[in-house]
């Protein structure tokens, strides 16, 4: 997916042996991993054993994951569903792939609401891109005393 | 966790029918016509207003000079011919590169009203004001929002205010224990919450 390839590109990737791992792990990681770097583990010129990143890196590609997931899972089917209707979807891929298909498109707004209201999807990002925060609400209501600062 | 919810109900079920609208009290969610006095900066009325206000100020507490919150309300198809604006509106998201964006957030998408089946609206949560209730009544109800809507339409201001994106089922379970402890609540009950 494009998040995680931007991921990928803009992290700088260190080398590092398992002895070095071993010998000097604590303070080196660590500094490394404040720098942002992903961190291969394994013997040189070999293949990898390992890859360390940060915490907050780990939840970003988490995150990816999950919207590659959700891409594949529920997007792509819904861009189906939505192109047999003929409907506009507010999407760049889906608008990309329509438009190459030389798909025609309707605006009937009442065909549109009633296919997002059957076919949901999850809002992961907010206008600017950057997750959100989710919400869980409990509840325990106690009523209100019957008065009224004016 | 990712959670799938649409941000509007169906669009057949937002609006109370027009035989039983009687028996619904204005609620948070009605649509009203403007006021006199709601006015674009250029002079011109507003086409219609939302009422964001709680409820129990439009019931048994009323008074007539009370003032009442209610937000600007227009025609999706007042954004002309863009019609990615429209559909963005009508959605409340936007994919970009493989992610699920909200889209505008300061508006929340409204079904047509059974007085003008053919338009449907969308409610600006920026471009609110607060109006005297007796000149709310007087202006006249144009709708009732259903429960149902109810709910999706307090999600969708709890993100615009807060930035919290909430879960359906738990903005559902809030209003059911709402109403449940509410002993002066009016009109039909959701049958979520009897």
């Amino acid at each position: 997916m494009m998040y995680s390839m931007a991921y990928r590109s803009s992290s700088a990737v260190v080398h590092m042996s398992t002895t070095e791992l071993r010998e000097a792990a604590g303070p080196k990681l660590v500094a490394l991993l404040d720098a942002n770097a992903v961190i291969e583990v394994g013997p040189y010129g070999r293949s990898r054993t390992a890859v360390v990143v940060a915490p907050q890196r780990y939840d970003e590609l988490e995150e990816a994951f999950e919207e590659m997931h959700e891409l594949k899972e529920r997007l792509l089917p819904m861009f189906q569903a939505a192109a047999r209707e003929q409907l506009t979807l507010p999407s760049e891929l889906y608008l990309l792939l329509t438009k190459s298909a030389g798909l025609e498109l309707n605006s009937d707004w009442r065909a549109l609401t009633r296919f997002l209201a059957e076919n949901p999807v999850a809002t992961t990002r907010d206008e600017d891109g950057n997750p959100i925060a989710t919400a869980r609400l409990t509840t325990s209501y106690v009523g209100e005393l019957d008065e009224d600062l004016e | 966790m990712v959670i799938a919810e649409p941000w509007y109900p169906h669009p057949d079920s937002y609006w109370v029918e027009t035989s039983e609208v009687n028996e619904y009290p204005f609620r948070y969610g009605d649509l009203f016509n403007a006021p006199a006095e709601c006015l674009d900066a250029n002079g011109d009325p507003w086409p219609a207003v939302l009422v964001l206000h709680p409820s129990c100020d439009l019931g048994a507490k009323a008074k007539p000079a009370l003032p009442i919150l209610v937000a600007r309300v227009e025609a999706v198809v007042a954004h002309g011919r863009d019609e990615a604006v429209q559909t963005k509106i009508r959605a409340g998201w936007a994919e970009k590169d493989g992610a699920v964006l909200v889209a505008f957030a300061n508006s929340c998408w409204l079904s047509a009203p059974p007085d003008q089946p053919a338009i449907d609206l969308y409610a600006d949560f920026r471009r609110t004001r607060t109006v005297a209730f007796n000149a709310l009544t007087e202006a006249g109800r144009r709708a009732a929002m259903t429960h149902d809507a109810r709910v999706h339409v307090i999600r969708r201001e709890i993100y615009f205010k807060y930035r919290w994106k909430t879960t359906l089922a738990d903005v559902f379970a809030a209003e059911k224990e709402r109403i449940g402890g509410d002993a002066t609540f009016g009109g039909p009950r959701p049958a979520w919450a009897s």
